[in-house]
Formats: C-alpha cells, sequence, structure tokens
C-alpha cells in the first residue's frame, strides 16, 4: 500500500437544550466573563444508524459541574473547553488557527507531562467558539477537535480487518463487554492485551509500560498488544481520536512507534460490533528525533466544517424554539394552517394576516370582535374608545378584568393590553378618541379638541383597510361612514338591539355616479350596496336628546354581541377571500346558489349585504339596501362637501340643524307628492315584513 | 370499535410495555409516555438524531442551508491544508419522533410523527409532500399519509391513516405482539422508521 493513512473528520451536534441552559447560565452566572469553561460532550452509545458518523453531542448535561451527573455506561465522555464572546465584533476577529493552538495547548501538554495516559480523556479534548445574540436567539459556534498537523506518515500494514476477522469469537464478547464496562470517560481511549488465550483490557499507562518493558527484557509478557480508541467515524479511513493517539504513542515509546507495527482497534457501533483492526507502520525516517520534535511543534488543526461544508461557524436561529411569543405565534398559525391545508387549500392566510383592521367602539361588540380576529390570525388591531373600564363591564366585555375596572382603565388602553397577553406579537394599539357627531353642538370650548379628534380619525381611516363600526349609538357612526366613504375603506357595521342585531357591510362609493341604482337587480355588487344611513329617511341626531331610538340603553341579551360579532367578522374574512372582494355580489336568496357562479360564491362562500337576526324568533334574513342617491352619510354631495370644507363641513353637521337633510336633498325629496311610492321602492328589496325598526 | 382487525386498549398497553422493555435492554430510546390508567392517553415515543447521507430520495435532498444567512458568507475560512484529513462524504442531521398512539375510534393503533432536517426539532421541518413521497416510494404505497393534531399533546404532526391498520392487523392475527407486527410494517412509511430486529422475538 503506498497512501499514508488519513483520518476521517469529526462532528458534533448541539440539542436545543444545550443552547437553552446556556442562555440561562450565560445571564445568571457567567455575564459578561469572556474566560474559557469547562463543558461535556458525549458520543452516544444508543445509535441505530451506525453506519454514519455518530456526532459529538452537548445538551443541557454539558454545563454539569460534577462527573456523576453526567457519566453513564450508554456513552463515551470527552472533556471540551468553551470560550462565549461578547460581541460579535469580538467573534470575528478571532484568528480561528491562533484560537485552536493556544486552547489546544493542553493537549500537546497533557501527553507530554504523562497525565493523559492514566487520563486518556484528554487526547480527545474538544474546543467550542461561541457568540450567542442573546436578544435574537441567534448563536453563532465552531467547534474543534485539536490535533498536531505534522503527523508522522503512517502506512497501512495490511487491509484493515472486522474485530470477527481478527478475533476468536470469544474475544469479540470479551472486548464487548469490557468495552461496556469502562467509565464513560476511559471509554475514549484505552489498551488490549491478548496473552495465551486471555484478553484483558488495560488503560495506555499499562500498554506503553508493557512495551517499554518488553523491549528493555526482549521477551514478551504478551502475545499481542493493541491500542483501542472510540471511533465516532463510519468511512473505512480511522476517524480523527487516533491522531492524538498515534501523538501520545510517539512520544512515549518513540524506537516502537517508529520500527514497530502497531495494531489498532477502532471501536464502532453501540456494541464495539463493527470494529475495525488496523495494522499500521510509520514511514521510515532518517532521523526520527528529528521528527518527533517537530510533531509537537507543530501548530494544531482540527477546526469542524459546517453543514454548508465550509470551514466556519454553525449559525443557528433558535428564536421559533426558544423564544416564548414565538412559540404562541407558532401555535397561532398553525391551527390556521391546518385549516387551510385540510378543508380551504386555497385561503389567504396571509392576506388576513396583514390586514389592519380599525375597532371603533371597544364594549361588548369591539371585545367579542377583537376575540374572533386573534383567531383568523389577524396581527393588526387598533381600538379606538373615550371611556373607561367599570365594574358594570367586565361580565359582559370579553377582554376586561376586574383589575382594570378597580384601575378605572381607558377601554382602549385595557383592549390593547388585553389582545397582547393573548399574543404578544400582535400589533395592537389603543386610542382614546371622542368622535363628533352630528347634532351634538359644538361650542367655542370644544372646537379645539373636535378639530384634533376628526384629524387623528381621519389619520386612523386612512392607515387602516378595514374599519368596523362597533359604536353604541346612531349618530356616533356617521363621520366613520363618512370617512370610509370617502378614503375608500371597507367597512363592517355591527348593531344590538335588546335581542336582535344587524350586521352589514357597506357599499362601495363611486363619487361620479350620482344616478340611483338599478333596484331590479337580484344581487347587486359591492358599488351598489347602500351604507347604514341609506334607508334612513331622517338625519342621524342627538338621541340622548329625542330618544326615539334605543341607542341610549343598550341592553342586550348578553349571547346577542358574541353573535352579532361573529357574524361580522366572518362576513369580512369570507369578502376577502371572495374573488371580487367588497365588489362582491350580495346574497339574498338561499335557494338555487350555484357554485359555479364566481360573481356570488367566492372561496368560503357567498358574501351577504345586510344579516339581521333576533333571539326572540331565532330568525336570521338576508336584506339588501340599495345605495340612496340622498343618504346623509354616503351620497355624492355629502362626500364632496367633505372633501371641500373639511372640519368647517363637520362643526356644521353638530350645530345647523337639519344641515345634512339639506345637503343631501332629503329634504326635497320628503316634500314630494310621491313620498310613499318612493318609500316602497326603498322597502321593497328587504323581505323583512317588520317593521324597519332601525336597531 | 373492536372485532377483527382491532386491537383492544388493555392488549395495546400489554403490548406496548413490552415493546418499551426490549427498548429498555437493547437501549434505543423508546418509552412509553402518559396516562396508562385512561385508555388512550399513553403512548409509545421515541426522539432521535442521526446523521443521514445522500441516496437519491428525497428527504436525503441536502437541506437548504437555514442555518446560515447573510452573515454566513463572512465566515468563510480558508486555514492551513491539513494532508492527513481525509475526504469525507457530506452528511446532515436528521432529527425525528415517531409516536404510537391508540385510536380509540378505529380500535388500532396510530402513528404520528415529524421529522426535521436539522440539529434542532423545530427546525426546518420535513414538508407533508417529502413525507408523502417517501411513504409511495416504500413498498407500502401508503396514500393516506396527512398532517393532523396528535390528540395528546395537541401540536400538528404527520400520520398515516388508520384506515389501512385494520388490513394490517388482520394479517398479524397469529403474534404475540400485534403492535409490533404492525409498526415494524408501517414503520418505512414513517419517514423508513427501523426497528430493531430484537423486537421480533416479542411476537413469536
Ligand atoms: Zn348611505
Amino acid at each position: 500500500m503506498s497512501k499514508f493513512v488519513k483520518f476521517s473528520k469529526l462532528r458534533s451536534t448541539t440539542d436545543s437544550t444545550f443552547w437553552a441552559k446556556f442562555v440561562e447560565l450565560k445571564i445568571d452566572k457567567f455575564k459578561l466573563d469572556e474566560k474559557s469553561i469547562s463543558i461535556w460532550g458525549s458520543y452516544g452509545l444508543q445509535s441505530l444508524n451506525e453506519d454514519n458518523s455518530n456526532p459529538l453531542t452537548l445538551d443541557f448535561t454539558s454545563f454539569n459541574e460534577d462527573l456523576e451527573t453526567v457519566d453513564n455506561s450508554l456513552s463515551v465522555l470527552c472533556c471540551g473547553r468553551m470560550i462565549n464572546t461578547n460581541t460579535f465584533e469580538a467573534f470575528r476577529q478571532i484568528n480561528p488557527e491562533k484560537f485552536i493552538d493556544s486552547m489546544g495547548k493542553d493537549v500537546i501538554n497533557s501527553i507530554q507531562d504523562g497525565t493523559a495516559l492514566q487520563s486518556p480523556w484528554k487526547l480527545s479534548l474538544f474546543l467550542v467558539l461561541a457568540y450567542s445574540d442573546l436578544k435574537k436567539y441567534k448563536f453563532y459556534y465552531w467547534v474543534a477537535h485539536p490535533t498536531p498537523l505534522k503527523l508522522p506518515e503512517m502506512y497501512y500494514e495490511e487491509s484493515p480487518k472486522s474485530i470477527n476477522e481478527e478475533f476468536a469469537a470469544k474475544h469479540v464478547e470479551d472486548l464487548c463487554q469490557g468495552f461496556l464496562q469502562l467509565d464513560s470517560r476511559t471509554k475514549n481511549y484505552f489498551t488490549v492485551l491478548l496473552s495465551g488465550d486471555k484478553m484483558t483490557i488495560v488503560d495506555l499507562a499499562a500498554g506503553v509500560k508493557a512495551i517499554n518493558t518488553n523491549s528493555e527484557k526482549q521477551s514478551q509478557s504478551y502475545n499481542e498488544i493493541y491500542f483501542a480508541f472510540y471511533d465516532p467515524c463510519a468511512t473505512s479511513n480511522p476517524g480523527w481520536p487516533l491522531r492524538n493517539l498515534l501523538c501520545l504513542l510517539c512520544w512515549h515509546c518513540p524506537t516502537y512507534y517508529f520500527s514497530k507495527v502497531i495494531k489498532f482497534i477502532s471501536i464502532r457501533g453501540n456494541k464495539t460490533q463493527k470494529s475495525l483492526v488496523f495494522a499500521l507502520k510509520s514511514k521510515q525516517y532518517e532521523n526520527y528525533k528529528c521528527e518527533r520534535d517537530s510533531l509537537f511543534l507543530s501548530n494544531l488543526v482540527g477546526w469542524e466544517s459546517n453543514l454548508n461544508d465550509k470551514l466556519g461557524p454553525t449559525i443557528v436561529n433558535l428564536s421559533d424554539m426558544m423564544d416564548p411569543t414565538k412559540l404562541s405565534d407558532r401555535a397561532v398559525n398553525l391551527n390556521l394552517k391546518l385549516m387551510k391545508w385540510r378543508l380551504v387549500p386555497d385561503l389567504d392566510l396571509e392576506k388576513i394576516y396583514n390586514l389592519k383592521c380599525l375597532l371603533l367602539g371597544a364594549g361588548t361588540l369591539g371585545c367579542a370582535v377583537a376575540r374572533i380576529l386573534l383567531g383568523w390570525g389577524v396581527n393588526n388591531i387598533t381600538f379606538v374608545d373615550n371611556s373607561n373600564v367599570s365594574h358594570s363591564n367586565t361580565v359582559r366585555q370579553s377582554l376586561y378584568s376586574h383589575q382594570d375596572a378597580v384601575k378605572h382603565k381607558h377601554k382602549a388602553y385595557a383592549a390593547k393590553d388585553a389582545v397582547l397577553n393573548i399574543r404578544p406579537s400582535i400589533n395592537a394599539e389603543g386610542v382614546i378618541l371622542h368622535i363628533p357627531m352630528p347634532g351634538h353642538v359644538v361650542g367655542e370650548s370644544m372646537l379645539d379638541s373636535t378639530k384634533k379628534s376628526l384629524e387623528k380619525l381621519e389619520e386612523l381611516v386612512e392607515n387602516s383597510d378595514v374599519v368596523f363600526l362597533l359604536l353604541d349609538s346612531r349618530e356616533a357612526r356617521w363621520l366613520p361612514t363618512v370617512l370610509c366613504a370617502a378614503k375608500n375603506k371597507i367597512a363592517i357595521n355591527a348593531a344590538l338591539g335588546f335581542d336582535s342585531y344587524t350586521v352589514q357591510r357597506h357599499g362601495t362609493r363611486n363619487f361620479t355616479n350620482p344616478i340611483s341604482p338599478d333596484l331590479e337587480t337580484r344581487n347587486p355588487r359591492g358599488m351598489d350596496l347602500g351604507c347604514y344611513f341609506c334607508n334612513d329617511v331622517t338625519q342621524p341626531g342627538n338621541s340622548q336628546t329625542d330618544r326615539t331610538l334605543d341607542q341610549q340603553c343598550t341592553v342586550s341579551r348578553p349571547g346577542l354581541s358574541q353573535i352579532a360579532a361573529g357574524l361580522a367578522v366572518e362576513l369580512l374574512i369570507t369578502l376577502l377571500q371572495h374573488p371580487l372582494g367588497i365588489e362582491a355580489e350580495a346574497l339574498v336568496r338561499r335557494d338555487n346558489i350555484s357554485p359555479s357562479d364566481t360573481d356570488l360564491v367566492g372561496l368560503l362562500g357567498c358574501v351577504p349585504h345586510t344579516i339581521r337576526g333576533s333571539l326572540w324568533n331565532y330568525d336570521t334574513h338576508l336584506t339588501i339596501t340599495h345605495r340612496f342617491t340622498s343618504c346623509t352619510a354616503c351620497s355624492v354631495p355629502i362626500i364632496a362637501e367633505y372633501k371641500n370644507r373639511g372640519l368647517r363641513f363637520v362643526l356644521d353637521t353638530c350645530n345647523v340643524p337639519n344641515y345634512l337633510e339639506k345637503l343631501s336633498g332629503l329634504e326635497q325629496i320628503l316634500k314630494r307628492p310621491d313620498l310613499d311610492e318612493l318609500c316602497y321602492a326603498l322597502d321593497n328589496t328587504s323581505d323583512d315584513d317588520e317593521d324597519d325598526k332601525k336597531i | 370499535m373492536d372485532g377483527p382487525g382491532t386491537i383492544t386498549w388493555d392488549e395495546f398497553l400489554e403490548n406496548a410495555e413490552r415493546f418499551v422493555e426490549m427498548s429498555c435492554q437493547i437501549s434505543d430510546g423508546w418509552e412509553l409516555r402518559g396516562d396508562k390508567k385512561v385508555p388512550g392517553e399513553a403512548y409509545v415515543a421515541r426522539k432521535q438524531k442521526q446523521y443521514i447521507r445522500s441516496s437519491g430520495n428525497s428527504i436525503n435532498d441536502r437541506p437548504t442551508p437555514r442555518y446560515s444567512d447573510d452573515s454566513a458568507d463572512d465566515f468563510d475560512f480558508v486555514l492551513k491544508q491539513d494532508p492527513f484529513e481525509a475526504s469525507c462524504p457530506i452528511e446532515w442531521p436528521l432529527v425525528t419522533e415517531h409516536h404510537v398512539l391508540w385510536s380509540m375510534s378505529y380500535g388500532v393503533p396510530i402513528l404520528y410523527f415529524n421529522g426535521w432536517k436539522s440539529d434542532f426539532a423545530g427546525i426546518n421541518p420535513i414538508s407533508m409532500e417529502e413525507a408523502q413521497s417517501l411513504a409511495r416510494n416504500g413498498e407500502l404505497k401508503y396514500k393516506d399519509l396527512s398532517q393532523a393534531i396528535h390528540p395528546i399533546l395537541g401540536t400538528p404532526f404527520l400520520h398515516l391513516h388508520p384506515c389501512m391498520s385494520h388490513e394490517l392487523l388482520q394479517m398479524t392475527s397469529n403474534s404475540k405482539n400485534k403492535l409490533v407486527s404492525w409498526l415494524s410494517t408501517v414503520a418505512p412509511a414513517a419517514l423508513n422508521l427501523k426497528l430493531r430486529c430484537e423486537y421480533c422475538q416479542l411476537t413469536i
């Protein structure tokens, strides 16, 4: 054989528990200390996959101080040193060749001073150079198995043999038993002596002594001597650990080393059953002493290659596993993904996740809507409210606790804190804002605050994709309705009576078209659908004074808000997943729905315009309100006036009686002789036989 | 459900305990988890990390280097040439987790499993498609591999639908340990799970 012996490199693997423990120690114990720390590493003897390398494993026990806590019969235990730099810069600036030379010096020392003879695990020293970004749970680490570079060349005296070829069956069994009985550190390196029929296992010191005594006495106290090492590699080459064993023999028995055939047992497999026997002989050197000296003066090598097969650190991001916020995130997303995988493969979860939702009102409806949005994985929620949590709220408004009521917290803030408690990674905001309302007179003293409120509300609507109208009075919904129409945002409206509810999407507004829509269309599109105010023949006013409507006392059956909130969010999600989006045709009659009618049926089914229901008879109707050209909130003249005059317009609606009726043309219509006919036209699209009591 | 092609909870548990005893003897890492007193609440599990080499099928395709990011490029060192370093086949880690549960509604064992092509459970998971193509390539031609929530842990796992288990259990009716017989048949469809040959002794 002509080629000199080469050695297979080692691999190591870190368990996530290694890093978890490290983070804990770094914070509590090491702090900013950059000194090297002692750690353990082990090769497990449980592996089934004996055709591939057995990696050196680092886990949470690596940091244990007592040997007893890591010693076990099912592993081969190695000692290591770890250095963790405090900064990324320091990590980058470490020269790996200098690092291994200085940190690996212990291997050379332990050979030269002979301590490795009794403590063979000193030969399998490993080094870890690391930097950990504790905030991001990102770890950079690089493991080395130091060994001198200038090894005397060794040649195969014969082909490697399996232990079954080399030994009698009895000795194969003896070797297995002997190996398993060694303590976990001594399993690294040991000596096997065959004398007569007897196989004995002794330590390296005894092996070296036997060789040196023999060479003096010229007679052998044994038939055959083998130096054994645990070999985690699985190639035909001997593994890396043999290099330091060769160095040890070269130092302690040089004559033997440079002149004799030396037999090595590479212990492989969990019960030595895959072990190989190598018979090696050194190249003939003219001056072997010189070789020996240069070996121990040489640089050290042994850095591992990373998984990209490059010489460099492994970089691992464990934030998914260690950051509790991310853990919760993963669980939420997985649940939704399951729905996607199993039921609706085309579901666009990304769109839902990125949706920016503005919740106007953080009462019973606001709380319930927020919780359902969380369920869908919506990641951006802003609450707007101007009231505080009171003791009567907590049992009905599902985001608030007793403590919130004790502290009299602002609902907007308490709601924000509650959703953050449920899902820490969410973008939640709370804004305290009083929404200007028509008929609620704004005096001089309130001018400034009204101006600020309007500006803030405009900004919030502008920055949202969807606005939920969940306020507790009809007139409070007016300005948001105007803003949504003017800024072309999706508006979802939900309102409660005592035992009845209305949930609705507002239509889209095209301001160049003042003509009435075709009232005969069976399923009108989004552009022809009305808003909350479209079938009103009076302008919204101060309900606190005229009390004609029921908004002032909004006591509802407790289950009602959950029903309405559920419908409101599902209505939104259905229209988002509809190919026409907000323009989707409105569903009215449930018979004869053809799944192939893609203008009507989307991914999650149909999108009605208005859902009205009652707990009195458990009835649900789908109704339609058409766009009304004289609507007090969304008609062309109103929007044009808002766009022209802004704050002045809003102040006029608050302060000037019947301003909106005049502006929208409603006043003209009310004076028309054919009013009854018109009202009929407005109403007949609804299947609702009940009076159209506004709820 | 009982009758041919099913296994009772008591039998499952008894088989499982034999199985874990054997695993203890040969130290290959299977353990019994959960509450044995409640039917369906205990299961046999093993988590394993191993190194694998490319051999053409998809599980062994080199993982996209999820470990690295842009900063990895800064760290490609050229170090001293080492003449004694042997060239090695490229290997990478694969973490697998296999759980054998008992399904009360089907009266059969069910295999739940997950795999990650990385050092860490949770990072770089094997996709359902990869697992499916592996299962289809196997001898069983197991088609019903899908994602499901682990009934005890509540987290997503891959699993083999129990419908085929009735047939398999019927074929193993002479076995002294139906669980082992069944598991050794379905194991290859679950990320090439291998059972040590010692378990065979339990069935005769
Ligand atoms: Zn309108």
